[in-house]
């Protein structure tokens, strides 16, 4: 009868499997150790490649060859994703080079990375040193003018419409928040204006930013510094459009 | 008898209890070669070319090291050439899920010299069939029943896949859809185990940080949604363009005498040594370029030259017998034809466009589904990396378009087709039908 000696076979097998695993799992926890230390060698020279990086790009920047400067900045941001320091100076690179879409966009990744990034970039323009016009232009990154602007570079005259329709439909809302209403009148009736005309015409399109600036111009201070009405005026200084 | 049926239901209950302990075991050891496959990769990379590479470096670099790659292919490890995802089926399909124990051993040398010395490829293919070699070698060395061994294969392919992807749902899907070649398979349990162990693994190496950082994109108009179809058109078409001159170049390396063997992939090195001096963008896996197209950070012209230069690059880098795979391939140019595409509609659609970006992920899917065509795949990757269900309606007319496509004018996928060049011919499948 071999039925008696199957249950011990079968915990033969089942203990020889036991211990197998066990030997694999010690196998994998030794593999793990190794792995993690290769792993860490290899971010530590990844972070000293990123400093060269950022060490050659604040040199370029200095030299006045914003293409390099930004082009090492962005290799240092590869290297090393976590630093806000990299992306900021990429930024700042890029803006300075006149690549208005791309620094948004880095701008725009720190802000997801940290939701307060944006608020706290912001804040820490005002103190930068040296070069007064970048960092008067991530300024107005900052204040995401690139996000209503109508006039960027390459951009169809429907997305130009759009952009100026929701600056303008935006300003009533902020004009009526802050109690400015005959303003608010103003800016709605500019709103529905802007819907019914085709503005096909860059003038068109300059005429309605004038019009959003003016209106935002006048508002009080207080209403003049809320995000909108900033932006409005900046978007008419940037492209030179004179506030009537 | 009574004892019978009993004694047999508590064998399957271990033998059932030892898979799921196993898949852990096969998702770790798996997410750990992927791992330690990607940072070597990197390590290779900076060793070889330095941070700052001369013209000359990058030109010597790739057929230098392509010579003795070339060798270990011919003479020590011959079976690992090209990606891996391929050989994974044929040895699912037809091998009982057996294959030899230094096959994952070799891939993982001739992957790291390959990619690492410029070649453009990617190491998911790879990763995929290291992960798969690693499960068979420990089904085979506790001699687990031939039908166990098997389904241990696309457990540990999920796992790599998860790792070196940072993407566990869709290297699940992935392992049931292209190497099963079943959705409903039952391996299913056992390969979202082995994924979620190996993504677990990878973030605790790691860190939890996704392979792209993407912004968040939403369908600015409803008539944009033509615009992805266009994408989805060109998107197909480049499919097929890779395709075919894939399996056109790889056929008349084939027709090259055997001797020629040892030196195909310094043919290719040369070639690609060429291209690196003029655009060293092309080089190797390539990710830092698709992040930038994902943020908008490229210009038209430098997305339109770098998805042709990256087709040539991995076609030439491929066909001449490199081991690196299509898959990373497949986005980087995805990336690029699809930001070059927003870029156009931005400047000359009559309706609102939203960010190039946009249409730089979209087109990541949009490729693989063309060229790689598995469609569940395309759209949950391009969803897990997003997280963002705005995507996925853009995605989804795309992927469809740029599949159907492909399927019109070729008829068998990449991987089959490969693989019906090496004279193998895999048996159909439900999602293969």
């Amino acid at each position: 009868m071999p039925r008696p000696a199957a249950p011990s076979v079968v915990l033969q097998l089942v203990h020889r499997e036991t211990v197998l695993l066990i030997a694999l799992c010690a196998v994998a926890i030794a593999a793990f150790f190794f792995t993690r230390a290769v792993a860490a060698a290899n971010r530590r020279l990844d972070l000293a490649d990123a400093a060269h990086w950022y060490a050659d790009g604040e040199a370029r920047l200095r030299s006045g060859d914003f293409s390099g400067a930004a082009a090492a900045f962005r290799r240092a941001s590869a290297l090393d994703r976590a630093s806000r320091e990299y992306r900021l100076a990429l930024a700042d690179a890029l803006s300075a080079d006149h690549h208005d879409e791309a620094a948004r966009s880095v701008l725009r990744q720190l802000s997801e990375l940290e939701p307060d990034e944006l608020g706290r970039a912001a804040a820490e323009v005002p103190r930068a040193p040296a070069d007064a016009a970048r960092v008067e232009e991530l300024g107005r990154i900052v204040d995401e003018i690139f996000k209503r602007d109508p006039l960027l570079a390459h951009m169809s005259a429907a997305t130009r419409r759009e952009r100026v329709r929701s600056m303008l439909d935006d300003l009533h809302t902020q004009l009526a928040a802050c109690g400015d209403t005959p303003l608010a009148n103003e800016a709605a009736a500019a709103a529905t204006e802007a819907r019914r005309e085709r503005l096909s015409s860059t003038d068109a399109v300059r005429s309605a930013i004038a019009t959003a600036a003016r209106l935002a111009s006048r508002a009080s201070p207080a209403c003049a510094a809320q995000p909108v009405p900033r932006a409005a005026i900046l978007i008419a200084r940037r492209h030179g459009i004179e506030i009537p | 008898m009574t004892g019978g049926p009993a004694y047999l239901a508590h064998l399957r209950l271990r033998e059932g209890q030892l898979f799921v302990a196993l898949s852990i075991v096969v998702g770790v050891l798996a997410g750990l070669s992927a791992v330690l496959f990607t940072v070597t990769i990197q390590r290779t990379g900076r060793v070889l070319f330095g941070l700052d590479p001369t013209w000359l470096r990058l030109f010597v670099v790739p057929p230098a090291v392509s010579i003795a790659t070339g060798l270990l292919l011919v003479r020590v490890f011959p079976g690992v050439r090209g990606s891996g995802v391929p050989q994974s089926e044929a040895a699912y399909h037809l091998q009982n899920g057996v294959i030899p124990p230094r096959v994952p051993i070799g891939k993982f040398i001739t992957g790291v010299l390959c990619i690492g010395s410029g070649h453009s490829m990617g190491r998911e293919g790879p990763s995929v069939q290291i992960g798969a070699g690693l499960a068979s070698a420990v089904g085979q060395w506790l001699r687990l029943p031939p039908e166990r061994v098997r389904d241990l294969l696309p457990v540990g392919a999920a796992g790599a896949l998860a790792a070196a992807f940072n993407t566990p749902v869709s290297a699940v899907i992935f392992a049931l859809e292209e190497i099963v070649g079943d959705m409903n398979a039952p391996l299913l349990g056992s390969a979202v185990v082995a994924s979620v162990a190996s993504v677990m693994v990878e973030r605790s190496i790691l860190g939890n940080e996704p392979l792209f950082r993407v912004p968040t994109y939403r369908l600015v108009h409803p008539a944009e949604l033509l615009a992805y179809a266009l994408l989805g058109i060109v998107g197909g078409l480049l499919s097929l363009v890779f395709c075919k001159t894939l399996l056109g170049l790889r056929d008349m390396f084939r027709r090259l005498p055997p001797s020629t063997l040892v030196l195909q992939p310094a043919i290719g090195g040369v070639v690609i040594g060429a291209l690196l001096v003029w655009a060293p963008q092309v080089k190797g896996v390539g990710y830092e370029y698709v992040d930038q197209a994902l943020n908008g950070g490229l210009l038209l012209r430098t997305m339109a030259a770098l998805c042709l230069l990256k087709l040539l690059a991995t076609v030439v880098s491929y066909s001449s017998g490199n081991a690196g795979g299509i898959f990373g391939p497949t986005l980087y140019i995805g990336a690029m034809a699809g930001g070059a595409v927003g870029i156009l509609a931005q400047r000359f659609a009559p309706f609102a466009v939203g960010d190039p970006g946009a249409y730089a992920l979209v087109g990541m899917g949009a490729l693989f589904a063309g060229i790689i065509r598995a469609p569940m795949t395309s759209v949950f990757m391009i969803f897990e990396i997003t997280q963002d269900y705005q995507i996925l309606v853009p995605l989804m007319v795309a992927n469809l378009l740029s599949f159907v496509i492909s399927r019109r004018f070729q008829t068998l996928t990449i991987y089959h087709a490969l693989l019906e060049q090496d004279g193998v011919r895999l048996p159909p499948t439900p999602t293969r039908a």
